[in-house]
Formats: structure tokens, sequence, C-alpha cells
């Protein structure tokens, strides 16, 4: 269960970070536990050495501590009452420097112990017990520090515990934590610490500078290109094991040197690793961007503490930052390095060392002229004209730069729109999968397009894959390498993607609907002329009789018409329809000498609009009937009522004829195929014939008004 | 002979136009009527034949081979003695309206019956007219309110012409618009075919005003 538990990234990395956190508590209370002294002699320019802000005394000059009693208990230099002095060697042995301090730290746990300086005052000096709340900015900043440092090793670690790198980082994190530690502890140095105490908390330091640099330059040893072999590393580590041994067992001043000489080979030869590996892995853009972001963090963090430090020294000014300050610089290239080795998010990193650049840049300016006009004038007014003179250079410079990427960006977005509808409106469809691979090649000018499967637009390889499904439904495109291998894909390439896809699916969909328009429209006259036109002629093809042939011509003719009235734009009322129903219609009877009563009804001002197919279902059936009337009833009057109900058109036409036979020939194809029409748009038509008489009534449901068009109708 | 009249048919499909020139000659009594198949022809022979003092009237397809019959319409509208009938297939499909706003008096369905055609040739001569429903609300649509014309050229319809197209626009025939108004079927053939001649004025004088917004006149 609790295995299980650790195997998340997460809860493992809080299990560690808990843990971290308690040894950091514990070096702090450690740290706090150092004893401190009442005394704490200062040196003083010209070599002299003073108590408490008080008169100096010469370096060489004797100082007795006497005990309560008053008996003379040691006699040292003033300077031998300097803290902090630098320990090397073993504390072993009488006469040296170790032993000394190691009776200057038991004496004063003695009560009672006075100090004569050479001018005979008398000045008490006991031991301070250390508490926590004497731990001062400088230590909590250390181990802030290291904190850090460890957290950032476990996170690498936890997310890739099986890479050598991230081991490797881990190491490093652990010996980066260590050696602050104990720069905090040596901080607190003072005339109460045994020497031996100060024996170990230097060689831990040692230590850790030994694991720090080792790690590194195993970590750039095989990162990213296994360079060195492991053997090698692991022998080069022993061997510094050793030295450190070889350090703790035989002390003096050869050995020492020797220690930072190899802490300083070790942190030269790890940039040079850095470098190289910088150098070998510049044609991948995933390495490169972690390098560029590696060497952008260093080179900050370097110009920072010399900004900070060495300027000062070299200018003879006091120097920025205390020391734990300064370090902190180095936990930002730490942290970029836990950045590259963990390869977390690196493809957003790019913009970002720009960025950083950049305002590297404003510091840069801004501190250089800090220090020109604290060398030209007296030192007052010195950052604010800093500032001025940055803001006159840097915010103009930044207007144009933000306006330059804005019209790049609005004509990028143009373009963009472009391409997507290129690919929507594509001639034809098989045209589609390479114009939108054109517009993609465009867009990142990747150096591979290749299939691939994914469901919405996702970075893969660390940035250096952009897997983009298809707007078309076809198979997913992953790009490889953007800008022709210069850069990694980075999220707004990905949220670019997504919005593309959307784009032109949202384009392809419209489009669809526009040609399935197009498709039934087409389908639709086909059919009308195929069912009318076609029809008619076709029985037109088999009368003998010139007249009717005539006849069935103009109808053909004025089917036709119906049709290419239905390819118009304009909407056809229900008002506008029926009155032209009936102008045709009764003009057509008078013609044939049949006399007609079509009273006007409510459908003549009603505006509600027709669809083209239920008008040419209307025309084609009450001009079938007025022909048959015309030709066959020998009618004399015809009786015709359009009115408005139940949602529909209910048209009856009556005449004095000899009726007909409703299942005979003599019906015609036409009336047949008019029933058809009615009953497919939910209409239905009814016949009821005789001697004196035939009667036909249909009913055509139609839209109600209030779906009807905003437009103005031609009456009001 | 004071009454004798010109005729000229202008159309490209010679059967049609055969028979037209035989059933308007007859009509109008006219014994050699000038046949046309193309603007070019039918200018030719009106600067040949074409006697001023005679009056013409002249039958013109609207879709010949070398352009619209409305130019020719267009020409014939400074002939104040020549009467132009737009023939066509169908009388809704806009080019009748551009040709009674050129000029022509009226319009003859060409693909109806010919003796139809002959019934409306002779109801031509009468008086009659040819309008549609259609025609009527375009008309109506156009004519009510002239917004680009200057106020000074008076083509608003008046209230009777107004009734007049409302009633054919709804379906009515002449004779059931004639009895709808009360008034007799030649009043109605007056008021559309003053209808028409505003369409005319109004078409001309949008045209002067387009031509003098660009500088032409």
């Amino acid at each position: 269960m609790l295995k299980a538990l650790l195997r998340q990234p997460a809860m493992a990395f809080s299990a560690l970070a808990v843990a971290a956190l308690l040894v950091h508590v514990a070096a702090a209370l450690m740290i706090a536990a150092l004893p401190g002294a009442s005394l704490t002699a200062r040196l003083t320019a010209g070599g002299q050495v003073t108590f408490d802000e008080q008169a100096g005394h010469p370096a060489g000059a004797k100082a007795v501590f006497v005990d309560e009693r008053g008996r003379e208990r040691l006699v040292v230099r003033m300077a031998d009452l300097l803290s902090g002095l630098d320990v090397r060697g073993r504390p072993e042995g009488p006469g040296t420097t170790q032993e000394r301090y190691r009776r200057i730290s038991e004496l004063l746990r003695e009560p009672g112990l006075r100090v004569r300086l050479p001018d005979g005052q008398m000045v008490p000096a006991s031991a301070t017990r250390g508490t926590i709340r004497s731990l001062d900015g400088g230590a909590w900043l250390a181990l802030g520090i290291g904190l850090c440092a460890t957290l950032a090793g476990l996170w690498v670690l936890v997310l890739r515990p099986r890479e050598w790198a991230a081991r490797m980082f881990m190491l490093s994190g652990l010996g980066l934590a260590l050696g602050v530690i104990t720069i905090a502890g040596y901080e607190r140095v003072s005339l109460a610490i045994d020497p031996r105490t100060l024996f170990w908390i230097i060689q831990v330091n040692y230590l850790s500078a030994f694991v720090f640099g080792s790690a590194v330059v195993a970590l750039f040893a095989r990162y990213p290109l296994p360079l060195v072999p492991i053997p090698w590393l692991v022998l080069a580590a022993v061997a510094q094991g050793v030295l450190w041994i070889v350090g703790l067992l035989a002390p003096g001043p050869d050995v020492f040197s020797f220690q930072v000489a190899v802490v300083l080979s070790l942190g030269l030869l790890s940039l040079v690793l850095a470098g190289v590996q910088g150098w070998l892995s510049r044609r991948d853009p995933a390495l490169r961007t972690a390098f560029i972001l590696i060497w952008t963090s260093l080179l900050l963090c370097i110009g920072l503490f010399s900004i900070a430090n060495l300027v000062p020294q070299l200018t003879g000014l006091p120097p920025m930052m205390s020391e734990p300050v300064a370090a902190s610089g180095f936990l930002l290239f730490y942290l970029a390095l836990a950045v590259a080795v963990a390869r977390y998010r690196l493809f957003d990193l790019g913009a970002w060392s720009v960025n950083v650049a950049l305002s590297a840049l404003v510091l840069i300016v801004v501190l250089a002229g800090d220090f020109g006009l604290v060398l030209l004038t007296d030192g007052t007014w010195t950052v604010s004209l800093a500032f001025l003179s940055a803001a006159i250079i840097w915010l103009p410079l930044r207007e144009i730069l933000l306006r330059r990427t804005d019209r790049a960006r609005n004509r990028r977005d143009i373009l963009l729109l472009r391409g997507a509808s290129e690919v929507a409106f594509a001639p034809r469809p098989e045209q589609q999968p390479e114009l939108w691979r054109r517009l993609l090649d465009r867009q990142f000018s990747p150096l591979t397009i290749e299939p691939a499967a994914c469901e919405a637009a996702t970075i893969r390889a660390d940035g250096r894959i952009l897997a983009v499904p298809s707007p078309l439904g076809g198979p997913a495109l992953a790009l490889g390498y953007a800008n022709r291998g210069n850069r990694l894909f980075n999220s707004e390439d990905k949220s670019l993607a997504a919005a593309l896809v959307a784009l032109v699916a949202e384009m392809v969909d419209a489009r669809m609907a526009y040609d399935r328009g197009v498709r039934s429209e087409r389908q639709r006259i086909a059919r009308d002329l195929h069912d009318d036109v076609g029809a008619r002629l076709m029985t037109t093809l088999h009368r003998g009789d010139l007249e009717t042939v005539h006849a069935d011509v103009r109808e053909a003719m004025a089917d036709m018409r119906l049709i290419i009235d239905g390819m118009s734009d304009q909407v056809r009322r229900l008002s506008d329809l029926v009155a032209d129903l009936r102008h045709e219609t009764v003009n057509r009877l008078m013609l044939a000498h049949v006399t007609v009563d079509w009273p006007i009804s409510a459908m003549f001002d009603d505006d509600r609009p027709m669809e083209a197919v239920q008008a040419r279902v209307l025309f084609s059936v009450v001009r079938e009937l007025t022909s048959n009337v015309i030709r066959h009833a020998g009618a004399r009057a015809v009786w015709i009522s359009s009115d408005l109900s139940d949602g529909g058109v209910v048209l009856c036409v009556r005449d004095d004829g000899r009726g007909f036979d409703p299942d005979s020939a003599m019906l015609g194809n036409g009336l047949r195929n008019v029933r058809k029409r009615i009953e497919e748009l939910g209409g239905s038509m009814q016949s009821n014939s005789g001697p004196q008489g035939s009667l036909i009534g249909i009913f055509l449901p139609v839209a109600s008004p209030e779906q009807g068009m905003a437009d103005t109708p031609v009456f009001d | 002979m004071a009454n004798q009249r010109q005729l000229l048919i202008v159309e490209d499909i010679a059967a049609l136009r055969q028979a037209l020139a035989e059933r308007a000659a007859a009509v109008f009594g006219v014994s050699e009527p000038g046949q046309a198949e193309s603007l070019a022809v039918a200018r030719a022979w009106l600067k040949t034949h074409r006697r001023i003092e005679q009056p013409l009237i002249a039958l013109i397809d609207l879709g010949l081979p070398d352009g619209s019959g409305s130019e020719l319409i267009a020409e014939l509208a400074a002939d104040s003695n020549a009467s132009c009938i737009v023939t066509t297939i169908f009388e809704d499909d806009g080019t009748v309206m551009q040709a009674l706003g050129a000029g022509a008096e009226g319009y003859l369905l060409k693909g109806e019956d010919i003796a139809v055609i002959e019934e409306r040739l002779r109801g031509l001569e009468r008086g009659e007219v040819a309008v549609s429903p259609k025609i009527a609300r375009l008309l109506l649509a156009r004519l009510r309110c002239p917004p680009r014309l200057q106020p000074e050229i008076d083509v608003a319809l008046t209230p009777r012409e107004t009734d007049v197209l409302r009633a054919i626009g709804r379906g009515l025939t002449i004779g059931e618009t004639a009895h709808a108004l009360d008034v007799g079927a030649h009043t109605v053939g007056t008021h559309v075919k003053n209808i028409y001649r505003k369409l005319n004025i109004a078409s001309r004088a949008e045209a002067a005003i387009e031509a003098s917004k660009r500088g032409l006149v």
C-alpha cells in the first residue's frame, strides 16, 4: 500500500520533501547549538585588533586569560583572539594553533574568566549558549538554499528515477546542501567553539565540494551524450574520497591546497564538459534549448555574482550583498539545470531564455549606469538616474519591439485565415489533405511531416514533435522539428495548431453544408426536369394531333418557367403565388371560353413564404386540373376556391363538365404524378366525379407565418 | 393614305418570325411587314424603309444574336410615331420590365398558341394591354416612391393607378379589375399604358441622373 503510494511521483516527492525539510531543521538546530563567545575581536585597518569598538591593540601584543581566582591561565597574542581564523591541519599536538584554540574554548566555559588586554584593562569572557534565535539572516539563507537544492534534486530524481543524469543531479544537490549548511556553521565560528568541531565542519565542507563537483562533472560527462565511461567516473570519485581521507589523516597546508586545486579543477572540468556537450548536441533542438537554458542561467548568475562581489572589490566600493546572498544566484543555475535534466516543459523555455537575456541586459544597463554615476557623482540620486537612463533607452525600444511583433502577428493571422480557407474551399475535396499539409508546412516549417495518431494537438518528444489531428477526418500528422530544426515546438505552437484544426474543421463543415444544399438543389432541379418537362415531352412524342402537341409544348415551357422560378433567390410569398396562379388559370380558361369564378380570399393577403417545392406542386396541380377541364371535361364553367385552414392551403376545383373516371387513363400521368407529390409534402387530394361535373379538393400544409421572412412585403 | 402603317418583326427564330409576320400583317392590315433576325438587320431595314409620317408597329424580341432588343426600343423612342411591343417567352424574367423602361408599350407572350397571339394582337389594336400580377407588383414597388428621381419629374402613381396595379397584382384580369374598380376595361388599359409610360420616364430620368453623376452630360 505504502509502496504503491510512493510509486506515484507526487506522493514520493512529498514524502522526500518532508524528510529533507526535517534534515534541514535538524541542521539548523545543530548550527544554533554551536556556542558563541561574549567577546569578539575584530581586525581593524592598520593591523590592530579591537574589542567591542574600543581602542585597538597591536596584533602581536600579549593578552592573558585570568580565572576567577586571579591565576593567569593562558597567554596569547591579540591576533589569536580573532575568531573565524583559517584552521588547517589536525587539531592535535601541543603548541599548535589548534591546541591553543582548544584551550581557549575550554577556558571560556569556566565561570568568572577574564582577559587582561595589553593596556591592563580586564574584559569578562565567557561562552554563550547558542539559541535558534541567534541564527542570522545569512545562516537562514544558506539553509534555504540547501533546502531548495535538495528539493530540486529530489524533484528531478522522482521524475526520472532511472536516469544517470537525474541521479547525479540529486547527488550534486545533496553536495550543495551539505556545502551551504557547513558554510552556515562556519559563519557561526567563535572562540568558544572547539577547533575539533571546526575541523569537521571544514572537512565536511570540502567533502561536499568534492561531492558537488564530482556529481556535476559526472552529470556533464554523460548528459546528454555519454562521453565518459562510468568506471572512469567511479574511479575518479574513489580517488577523491581517498584524497579527502588523506586530508583527514595527514593534515598540512599542502594537502589542503591540493584539495582546493582539485575542487577548482572539478569546476573547470564541468564547464568544459558542459561546453563539449552543448557543442555536440547543437543539432538537436531539444538539447540545444536545454543548453541555451543552462548557459543563460549560468552566465546570468556568474554575471550577477561578479557585479555584486567582484566589481565592488575591483572598484574599491563596498560589496552589494553578503556571500550567502550572492551564492543564492547559483540557485538559479541549479534550477535551470534541474529543468534541463528533468526535461520539464523545456520546449517552453526557449522564449524564457530570450526574455531572461533581455532582462539581464536591462539590469546590466541599470547597474552599469549606476556604477558610472557613482564614480562621476557623489553617489546621491544614482539609482534613480540609472533607471531614468534605462527608461529612456529601454522603454522606446520595448515599444518598437512590441509593435513589430504585433504587426507580425496580424499578418500571420491573415495568412492563417487564408490558408485555412484554401484548405476548406479547395476546388476538389481530394486536394484538401495536400493543402492541409502545405498549410502546416508553411506555418511551422517542420523538417518532417509523417502520419501519426492523436486526438488533439499534442507536443511530443520534448518539443521535437507536434502531433496535429486532421480537420478533414484523415490521419493525424506528426510535424518534426519546428522551423527547419531551429527551435522546439512550444505551447503557443500547440494552441495555434489546435485553433487551426478547429478553424479548418468549421470551414469544412460549412462548405459541406453548402455543398449538400447545392447538391440537393441540383437533384431537385434534375428531378423536376425529368418528372415534368421530360414526362410531358415524352407524352408529346406519341401524339398525332398537332394542336395537342402544341399545348403539351406550351405546358412544358410553363413547367420550365416554374423550375427557373424555383432557382431564383427571391422569396415566394403565398399571396404572390396565388395571384400568379389565379391570373394564369383565369386567362387560360377564358381563352378556352370557359367562365371562371375564383373569389379573392384571405389567402391573397397572406405573406408567408412558400418553399419552391410547394409552389411548384400548387402550380402543377392547378395547371393539370385546368388542362383536364379544357381538354376533356367539356365544361362551360369552373368554380375555384382557395382558402387557408388547418395550417395549409385548401383548393377546390369544381366544373360542370361530364366528369371522369378516377381510374381511367384519361386522368393522365400528370394528375397521378401531382397526387404523389402532394402526398410527399404531407398533403392530400380527393376527387369526386359524376355526370354533372367533378370536384377535386387539395390540401397542402404550409409553414406558419411566424416562420416567415422579416423583409417587407410588396403590399402593405 | 393616312392610316397606312408600317410593321417590323424582329425575331431570330425564323418560323416564329414568319408566323408573327403573317398574323400581325393580317391584324394591322400591312402588306409587306419588315422582318429582321438581328439588331443590325432591323436597323438597316429602318434606315431604308422607315417612313416617318407613317405609324410604325415593331414587335421586338429581346434576346437577339447581336444584342438586346431593348437597345432597338430605346433607339425607336426618338421616333414619336413608333410603338414597340416586346415579344418574350416569359413575361416575368426582368427583361420585360427593362423593355418597358426602354419605352415598349406592351408585351406579347410568343409561347402562346399562334391563334391566341393573334387574339392578343387584335386586343392591342383595340387598345388593350398585357400585364401580369408579377409585373404589376414590380411596377408598384418601383414607381410608388421613386427615391432617386428629381422632384420635378412627376412619375409618382396616382391613387387610381395604384388601385389598378394592386388589383392586377392580386391576380385579377383587366376585366375583373375594371369590374372591381367600377370602371371600363378600356380605362384600366389606359391606366396601365400610363404606368408603362411613367416607368419609361422614370428610367430615362434615372439614366440622366446617373449620367450627370458620372459627368457624362
